[in-house]
C-alpha cells in the first residue's frame, strides 16, 4: 500500500470515529467541502457488494466545474440530518435533495 | 525493571504511606543517600512548628533534591490543603510519572485521586497521607470499573454488526434493548418504552435515543445508535435504509469478526441493500425476516432432486408419535429426535442404554434471561469479560442453547475450564467432560459395532448421559491429545462434529444409526493452539482467556470467599478480607503467577491463618 492511499486510510478512519462520536465537520470544513445540490441517493452494485453513492449537482468541487451533474466514490457515512456525506474521497455538504 | 520504573515505584510506595511524619521519613531517609543532606534533622533544627514555615523549608528540600523523582515527593510533603492550584500540579504531573511506570502503581493513583478530591474541597483534614489511606479503596473500585469500560469499549463485535445476525424484528429489539442496558449502564442513560405500537410514533422514539446515544461522544454509543437506527429500517421505504446502510457496510468491513461468520454477515448485509434498492417494497415482514429467510436459499441448485436437504430445524412434539412418546410426559418448549428410529438398526445388548432414545423427542435446554447470565459471569470473572462476551455471543433469550465450536485459549489456572462449567451451570446445559491428554486415538468418534465392547461416540454418549439434545462437550487441554496413527486421531474425529450440518446426519458405527448431534456444542480448552492443525483451528472460534490481573483481585478473591463457604458452612460466616489481607495475597499471587487455583489456595491459607491467630474467649 502506498504512502498517501495509507493516510487516506488513516484519515478515513478517524472521521468515521469521530462521527460515531456524534461529531459532525466543523463549519469552516463545511465551508470548504464541495457541496452538492438536488442530490439523490443510488445504490450501486460492485460484483457481488454493493455501494451506496450519491448523484447531484456539485460545487466547489476542486476538480469539477460548478454546476456539473456528478456522482461521487462510495459513500462510507450518510448523515441521518442529511447535512453532510462522507465518501472514500471527500467529504460533501449537502444541499436540499431532490424530490 | 528499569532503574527510572524502580525509582517510580519507590515513589508509589510513598504515595501509599499513611501517615505524612512517617512518609516525611521516608523521604529524608532517600534524600540521605542521595543527596547528602538530613532533611529530618533539618527541619528539627528549624524548630518551627508554624505549619506555613515548615512548608517553605520542605519546599526547600525540593529545590535541592538533584533526582526529579525524590523532588516530586518533596513538592507533595510541601503541599497545603488551600492551594488548590499547587495540589492540581503537583498530582497531575505524579499521576504521569504513575502511569508511565512498568508496574502496579494503582494503589497510588487511587490515593492521588483523594488528593485531588481535597483540592476541590470534598474533604478537610491537614494530612493528605491520612485522607487518602482512610478514603482510596472507594476510589480503587472506581479506577477498577473505568478500565472495565475501557475494555468493554474495545472488544468485541460492535453491536450494529451484531444486529445483522437477528432473525426477527422483535427478536432484535429485544436483545438490542438488554445489550444497551449493559453497556450505558454507567453513563446514566435509560432505553426508551418501546410499548407504543404505532411505527410513526415508534421511529421518532428511536430517532431521539439514537440522538443521544450520538451525543454520548464515544464510538461505542455511536455503534449503538447506528444498531438503533437499524430497526427504523422499513423495506417499504427504502429511503429508511439510505442514512443506516453506508455506515454499516464500513462498520463491518472494519469489524474484527472471524472468516466464517463475515460471511454470513455479508450475505445478509446483502439482502439489506437490496431492500434499499426497493426489492421488497410490497412486504409486510421486516428485513431482518427477509435476511432470514434468503440466506436460508440456496441459488445455486436448481433440479429439486439435487437440493440438499434442508438443515435440520427444531422440530415440536405430534408430528409422528409412537405410542411411548405420545405416554411420555408432556415436554414444554422445543424439542428434537436425535436417534430416528427409521434410520436405526437394531441395538445389541451392549447398547441397552440407548434404546430407549430411539424416536424419543429429547428436550433442547432454552436460554433465559442472557443478559442476566452475562451479567453473573463478568462479576465472577472481572478479567475475562471479553471472552465471555464472546462465548456467550450465540445465545439469544428464548431459544435453544446451542454453541459454535469455541476453543478456549489461555495459561494453565486462567480459570477456562471453569468458564465453561459455570456457563454450563447458569444456562443449564449438561457439560460431558472429555479429557483429550489421555486420548490417543480417534475413540472420540465411537468404536465399529463389531468389537465386543463397542462403544458410540462422545457426543452420542453426552446425550444419553444428559436426557437433552444439546449437551455441551468440553474437550479439556485439546492440545495434549497424542496420536495420528493407524488408530486416528481425537483431531481428525473431531472434524466431523463441527459442522453443523454434517452433525445433523452423522452415522454413528457402534449404533449404526444415523444420529443428529447438530445441538449439540463443543467447547475446547488449550494452553496453546499453535500445535493444532489448522482445519481444526479454521471451524472453531478462538477465545483469548487472558491471566487475571492485581486489578482483578478484590473481586476475585470475594468471589474464592463465597466459593469457600458453599462448600464449607463453617466458612460461611467468615468476614470479609481487610485491605492488608488483600494486599497480603496480592503480593503471593503475583509471586504465584496470577493463577485462579494458586488464587483459591492463597486465600484458603490466609483465612486458616486468621482463624488461627483468632482471639479465642
Amino acid at each position: 500500500m502506498t504512502k498517501k492511499s495509507n493516510a487516506a486510510r488513516l484519515k478515513i478512519e478517524k472521521d468515521i470515529e469521530a462521527y460515531l462520536s456524534g461529531e459532525v465537520p466543523s463549519p469552516l470544513d463545511m465551508q470548504r467541502a464541495a457541496k452538492l445540490d438536488n442530490w439523490v441517493t443510488s445504490v450501486r452494485r460492485r460484483g457481488k457488494e454493493f455501494v451506496m453513492v450519491l448523484c447531484g449537482d456539485v460545487s466547489r468541487h476542486p476538480q469539477i466545474e460548478d454546476g456539473g451533474n456528478i456522482h461521487t466514490s462510495a459513500v462510507l457515512w450518510l448523515d441521518r440530518h442529511a447535512r453532510f456525506c462522507r465518501t472514500v474521497r471527500r467529504v460533501y455538504a449537502l444541499g436540499s435533495a431532490s424530490r | 525493571m528499569s532503574d527510572v520504573d524502580a525509582r517510580i515505584l519507590w515513589l508509589a510506595g510513598v504515595i501509599c504511606i499513611p501517615t505524612w511524619r512517617a512518609a516525611f521519613r521516608a523521604a529524608s531517609d532517600r534524600t540521605l543517600r542521595l543527596a547528602g543532606f538530613d532533611a529530618f534533622v533539618e527541619l528539627q533544627a528549624a524548630g518551627t512548628i508554624h505549619i506555613g514555615e515548615q512548608s517553605r523549608i520542605v519546599f526547600g528540600f525540593a529545590d535541592r533534591a538533584n533526582d526529579p523523582i525524590l523532588r516530586a515527593a518533596w513538592q507533595m510533603l510541601a503541599l497545603h490543603p488551600d492551594d488548590g492550584m499547587g495540589i492540581h500540579a503537583v498530582v497531575a504531573g505524579v499521576n504521569g510519572l504513575l502511569c508511565s511506570a512498568d508496574g502496579d502503581t494503582s494503589g497510588a493513583r487511587a490515593r492521588l485521586r483523594i488528593w485531588d478530591d481535597v483540592a476541590r474541597g470534598k474533604y478537610t483534614g491537614g494530612d493528605f497521607f491520612e485522607l487518602a489511606e482512610l478514603y482510596w479503596r472507594g476510589e480503587m473500585h472506581h479506577m477498577v470499573a473505568a478500565e472495565e469500560d475501557e475494555t468493554r469499549a474495545s472488544s468485541g463485535i460492535p453491536a450494529c454488526v451484531a444486529m445483522l445476525e437477528h432473525n426477527r424484528w422483535d427478536a432484535a429489539l429485544a436483545w438490542l434493548i438488554g445489550e444497551t442496558d449493559r453497556q450505558v449502564a454507567g453513563l446514566g442513560i435509560k432505553t426508551p418504552n418501546m410499548r407504543e405500537r404505532d411505527r410513526e410514533t415508534l421511529a421518532a422514539t428511536i430517532s431521539e435515543f439514537a440522538d443521544l446515544l450520538f451525543a454520548q461522544g464515544r464510538p461505542w454509543t455511536g455503534e449503538l445508535a447506528l444498531a438503533w437506527q437499524m430497526l427504523t429500517c422499513d423495506p417499504k421505504r427504502p429511503p429508511s435504509f439510505t442514512a443506516v446502510l453506508p455506515q454499516l457496510q464500513y462498520a463491518l468491513d472494519h469489524s474484527d469478526v472471524r472468516d466464517e461468520e463475515a460471511c454470513n454477515l455479508r450475505e445478509r448485509i446483502r439482502i439489506w441493500w437490496r431492500a434499499a434498492e426497493g426489492e421488497w417494497t410490497d412486504s409486510v415482514v421486516s428485513v431482518f425476516r427477509i435476511a432470514d429467510v434468503e440466506t436460508q436459499r440456496d441459488p445455486d441448485v436448481d433440479d429439486p432432486d439435487l437440493q440438499p436437504t434442508p438443515p435440520p430445524r427444531w422440530t415440536s412434539i405430534g408430528v409422528i408419535m409412537s405410542v411411548d412418546q405420545a405416554l411420555a410426559p408432556e415436554i414444554d418448549g422445543p424439542t428434537l429426535v436425535v436417534m430416528p428410529g427409521r434410520k436405526a438398526t437394531k441395538l445389541n445388548n451392549f447398547q441397552a442404554a440407548y434404546k430407549d432414545l430411539v424416536d424419543a423427542a429429547l428436550p433442547l435446554v432454552v436460554a433465559r434471561d442472557v443478559a442476566g447470565i452475562r451479567a453473573a459471569m463478568h462479576l465472577e470473572f472481572p478479567h475475562a469479560v471479553t471472552a465471555i462476551d464472546l462465548l456467550l455471543r450465540d445465545l439469544r433469550d428464548g431459544q435453544p442453547a446451542v454453541f459454535k465450536p469455541v476453543i478456549l485459549v489461555g495459561s494453565p489456572g486462567a480459570g477456562k475450564s471453569r468458564v465453561v462449567r459455570r456457563m454450563a451451570d447458569l444456562t443449564r446445559v449438561v457439560v460431558y467432560r472429555f479429557d483429550a491428554s489421555s486420548s490417543t486415538d480417534g475413540h472420540f468418534g465411537g468404536t465399529s459395532k463389531g468389537w465386543g465392547n463397542t462403544e458410540p461416540s462422545v457426543p452420542m454418549r453426552a446425550v444419553a448421559q444428559s436426557r437433552t439434545a444439546n449437551p455441551v462437550v468440553l474437550v479439556d487441554e485439546i492440545e495434549k491429545s497424542a496420536g495420528g496413527g493407524a488408530s486416528g486421531s481425537l483431531w481428525s474425529s473431531l472434524l466431523a462434529f463441527l459442522d453443523r450440518e454434517t452433525a445433523g446426519r452423522y452415522r454413528d458405527q457402534s449404533l449404526d444409526a444415523e444420529v443428529n448431534l447438530s445441538a449439540v456444542s463443543y467447547v475446547a480448552t488449550a494452553n496453546d493452539v499453535t500445535r493444532l492443525p489448522a482445519p481444526l483451528r479454521d471451524r472453531c472460534r478462538i477465545i483469548k482467556v487472558p491471566d487475571p490481573g492485581l486489578q482483578h483481585l478484590p473481586q476475585l478473591a470475594a468471589q474464592v470467599m463465597r466459593d469457600l463457604a458453599i462448600e464449607d458452612e463453617a466458612r460461611s460466616g467468615d468476614v470479609p478480607l481487610a485491605g492488608d489481607e488483600l494486599a497480603v495475597i496480592g503480593k503471593a499471587w503475583a509471586k504465584a503467577g496470577f493463577s485462579m487455583r494458586k488464587l483459591q489456595k492463597i486465600v484458603t491459607a490466609t483465612l486458616d491463618a486468621r482463624d488461627n491467630y483468632a482471639q479465642r474467649h
